[in-house]
């Protein structure tokens, strides 16, 4: 599951470009990328599963920036869900 | 200490805490010269560990829901524990921490007891342990 991140660098954006774009990176590369100042983590909105996550109450919805990693661990936690990110139903 | 607060990646886990343990420490190095008579230390690099003792829950949301996915992720992340789960200020300040977990017992006891586990979070920040009051 990808990331959405802003190129920050003349080099990421002539790479990217300029506008926001969604990169499938590792935990490893994320932190390269951030570190040297090529790219940011754009808030994406969540919204909170669980009664005990401290950035937001249970069912509401929040705007967070998080790692590839951070944001793995949430969800498999069961404690936040990415907002349109549920598979559509099948029907019948 | 009947109330401390523990958060950890953001979800707080203090209704399954029951033990917390802040080490903050600086190396000691030797700097004794030729001729001294008495040992001189200086501080050499700092260190930062927090170990939280829990009431093992395997629940969604819960203890282990929320440590196991962090013993393979190398991304750090906070850890805060005050005194009490009062609002941090001088008097209750946050212990910060960015870190990583690095040692997980996610199963433990014996017959007819409650599952005790622990998690040790080793300092993974540039900044070590800090103490804001608000």
């Amino acid at each position: 599951m990808g990331n959405l991140y802003a190129p920050t660098s003349e080099r990421a954006k002539a790479l990217h470009g300029e506008k926001p774009v969604e990169l499938d990176l590792t935990a490893i590369e994320e932190a390269d990328q951030i570190g040297a100042g090529h790219l940011e983590i754009v808030p994406r909105t969540y919204r909170v599963l669980s009664n005990n996550f401290a950035a937001g109450e249970q069912g509401s919805d929040v705007d967070l920036a998080m790692p590839v990693e951070q944001e793995a661990a949430l969800i498999q936690g069961g404690h936040i869900e990415r907002v349109g990110a549920k598979p559509a139903k099948k029907k019948g | 200490m009947t109330d401390a607060l523990v958060i950890v990646n953001g979800v707080t886990l203090s209704d399954h805490g029951n033990s917390v343990q802040v080490e903050d420490n600086r190396d000691p190095v030797d700097i004794t010269a030729f001729g001294a008579v008495v040992k001189q230390w200086a501080k050499g690099l700092g260190d930062g560990k927090i170990t939280i003792g829990f009431f093992q829950d395997f629940a969604a949301g819960k203890v282990h829901a929320t440590l196991q996915p962090l013993i393979s992720s190398s991304t750090g992340i906070v850890v805060e524990v005050r005194p009490t789960s009062a609002a941090r200020s001088a008097t209750n300040p946050a212990i910060l921490m960015t870190g990583s977990l690095f040692n997980y017992s996610g199963l433990n006891g014996n017959i007819g007891e409650a599952s005790t586990i622990t998690a040790e979070f080793l300092n993974t920040g540039s900044g070590g342990i800090t103490y804001p009051t608000s």
